[in-house]
């Protein structure tokens, strides 16, 4: 799942590329609003994490850009700025969520899969589909009630086209929803890891169409 | 012992000067009073040994010792009843006499007043005579009457005095309390307030004297409160300051714990330790900032600027990491320029500016101090050839918590601020302009104490 973090503090800007990719998201960080909105504009985010006080463009103005344009993407605002009235401004600009600094980061990563799971129209935090029990929160798939190891990867890859069941994925859209920017690999590199989860789940699990792309069915 | 009230001391005061003016007054009327009462009794004195005289003019038989008994027409008692003696005396024989007349001169004096005592009693005695027919008129009055006379107008001031002291200590009282009413009022309102209150007094509608007093409470009040806003202020923006780097540290540390690879866990926890450097010195300027918040105007000893500099650029060399590890250059110039001051505070304004500059300066730039005497005036200034800051961003750069490096370098946006504070303090000028380095220049000035200006 794409994150773009937009924050300029650059200890915690590092801390929370790593620790979102430690939660299994594939995450961006941009450190001014400017460079934000063109990042926007260029890929499309599963979510948004977005500090308020930033250089050249502030938080803001980046959301109220973003909406505008009539994009739904989730946005969870993670700010210093703590009274009701900051809180009741964000929300009303916008913005889905709202997260004062200091903060868990489990709590925030759990906070974007829940933004995910319903901008994706699955409310339901487990995925199942296919005979599949997919716990984004736990990492865990299950096929049958008994546990799979996947790798990381696969796990997103798996998540993704779960996420989007009975919707055909191309490897194009794949491969924006697993890699950030500077990890785009070969093209093969998606065909690979279907191979394996095909291995480790079951044929049926994931169905090729022909020409389009992936699916996993509902149901 | 003049009591702690206003109302009573004044009370006292009034009544003092009252009682003292009427006790005046009553001695000279008293005395008046008795000297035209002498003047009338003598008057009548006169009067009464010339009818005398007249009388003994008429034609009389030459008898001795006629007594006249007075008594017998002295009934009507009048508090003023005069004992009255007379004598004729027609050669050395008593002619004529009152009844408690004596049969010796009523007084040696034969002509005109004098005073004399006679069994007991003080008389004043009028003497005159008629040398042609050898007759002499003693006439003697008891000085009683007029001692009583006195006694009555000594009575007649003073009872009222007595009787009306009381209603004037009132009467007193009350137009004290009136006058002080407005003291007792603005008593009472500053009484209700509590310590929180500092709003200021109404000025309307206030007595002359207090005015004064009012209009210098209100600004002392205005001055708290300002200070106590902006101490607000402070804690809550510095709260606010340092919540991202506080969730910073608390994500690189949950960084750290999820890592699978030691490698990462190494990196964030290296990461930790540098934040916490970090938030550390954000914590110890806003400290400075606090404490110089605090620092009274007051006499200075002299200090030497261009030391002062010296030193400050050494140190800068020695602990500033970026002037080793990016190649900057740093360079004094100037002249000895004595100035009052704290050493201890200027010392600090000159780290702050180096700090500031230093992380301005591009990889292998420069950094120059000056020291100059102007005039009254010592200037110093701190440049750098980085790429400056534009005049938006500089109209700006001594407010708190601002950073015009927009997160490039790693300053607390409190260096400046503290700059300013020591140089307001200083009572000096702070000014920020483009350097011909291509950075920014801050220039200071501060009165100077230079014997060779």
């Amino acid at each position: 799942m794409r994150i773009l973090i937009v924050e300029d503090d650059l200890l915690l800007g590092d801390a929370l590329r790593a620790g979102l990719t430690q939660a299994g998201f594939a995450p961006d960080w941009v450190r001014d609003g400017v460079v934000a909105g063109t990042a926007l504009t260029a890929t499309a985010y599963d979510a948004l994490v977005l500090d308020l006080g930033l250089p050249r463009r502030d938080g803001r103005s980046v959301l109220t850009g973003l909406r505008q344009r009539g994009a739904t993407t989730p946005v969870l605002i993670l700010t210093a700025r703590d009274t009701v009235e900051d809180r009741i401004g964000g929300l009303d600009a916008g913005a889905d969520d709202y997260l004062i600094k200091p903060f868990d980061m489990g709590e925030l990563s759990a906070r974007l899969r829940a933004l995910i799971r319903r901008h994706r129209g699955a409310p339901q935090p487990t995925l199942c589909a296919a005979g599949v029990v997919l716990d984004p929160a736990a990492h865990t798939v299950a096929v049958d009630a008994v546990p799979v190891e996947l790798s990381a990867r696969e796990f997103a890859l798996l998540h993704a086209l779960m996420l989007g069941a009975g919707r055909v994925l191309s490897r194009e859209q794949l491969e924006t929803h697993l890699y950030p920017w500077g990890e785009e690999t070969g093209s093969n590199a998606i065909d690979v890891h279907i191979h394996h989860l095909r291995k480790k789940l079951g044929r049926e699990v994931i169905r090729t169409i022909r020409g389009v792309g992936y699916v996993v069915p509902k149901g | 012992m003049m009591p702690g009230s206003i109302k009573a001391r004044i009370t006292l005061l009034v009544l003092a000067a009252v009682v003292g003016g009427w006790l005046v007054a009553a001695v000279l009327t008293v005395r008046a009073a008795q000297h035209e009462a002498a003047e009338l009794f003598d008057g009548h004195l006169v009067q009464a040994a010339a009818m005398l005289l007249a009388q003994s003019a008429l034609p009389h038989e030459a008898d001795d010792d006629e007594e006249v008994d007075e008594a017998q027409h002295a009934k009507t008692l009048h508090k003023y009843a005069r004992r009255v003696i007379f004598q004729v005396w027609r050669g050395d024989r008593l002619s004529l006499h009152s009844a408690h007349a004596p049969n010796v001169l009523l007084s040696t004096v034969r002509r005109g007043f004098s005073e004399s005592t006679l069994d007991g009693r003080h008389w004043r005695i009028y003497a005159v005579g008629d040398p042609a027919r050898d007759v002499l008129i003693q006439v003697g009055e008891s000085l009683h009457a007029r001692d009583e006379i006195t006694e009555e107008i000594i009575e007649g001031q003073l009872w009222p005095l007595l009787a009306g002291l009381p209603v004037l200590a009132l009467l007193v009282w009350l137009a004290v309390r009136h006058g002080i009413a407005p003291l007792d009022r603005l008593g009472a309102e500053l009484g209700q307030r509590d310590a929180q209150q500092l709003q200021p007094v109404s000025e309307t509608g206030l007595a002359d004297e207090l005015l004064p007093v009012v209009t210098r409470l209100n600004i002392l009040f205005a001055r708290v409160d300002a200070a106590l806003i902006q101490e607000r202020r402070f804690t809550a923006d510095a709260a606010h300051e340092l919540r991202t780097p506080l969730a910073g540290l608390r994500a690189q540390a949950q960084v750290a714990e999820a890592a699978s690879d030691p490698a990462q866990r190494q990196q964030a926890l290296a990461a930790l330790i540098h934040g916490v450097d970090r938030t550390t010195r954000l914590v110890e300027q806003m400290l400075t900032l606090a404490r110089a918040d605090q620092v009274q105007s007051a006499p200075r000893p002299s200090v030497d600027l261009y030391a002062l500099a010296q030193a400050a650029v050494a140190e800068a060399v020695e602990s500033l990491p970026a002037v080793c590890a990016r190649g900057i250059d740093l360079e004094l110039n100037g002249t000895a320029a004595v100035v009052p001051g704290e050493s201890a505070w200027l010392a600090i304004l000159l780290r702050n500016l180096l700090d500031n500059a230093v992380r301005y300066a591009p990889d292998g730039g420069l950094v120059r101090v000056s020291v100059a005497c102007s005039g009254a005036a010592a200037l110093l200034s701190v440049e750098d050839s980085g790429s400056g800051v534009d005049a938006d961003a500089r109209a700006r750069l001594g407010e708190r918590f601002f950073r015009a490096l927009d997160g490039v370098g790693e300053g607390s946006g409190l260096g400046l601020s503290i700059v300013a504070r020591v140089v307001a303090v200083h009572a000096g000028r702070l000014d920020f302009e483009a350097s011909d380095l291509g950075g920014l220049r801050v220039t200071i000035r501060l009165p100077a104490r230079c014997s060779s200006c």
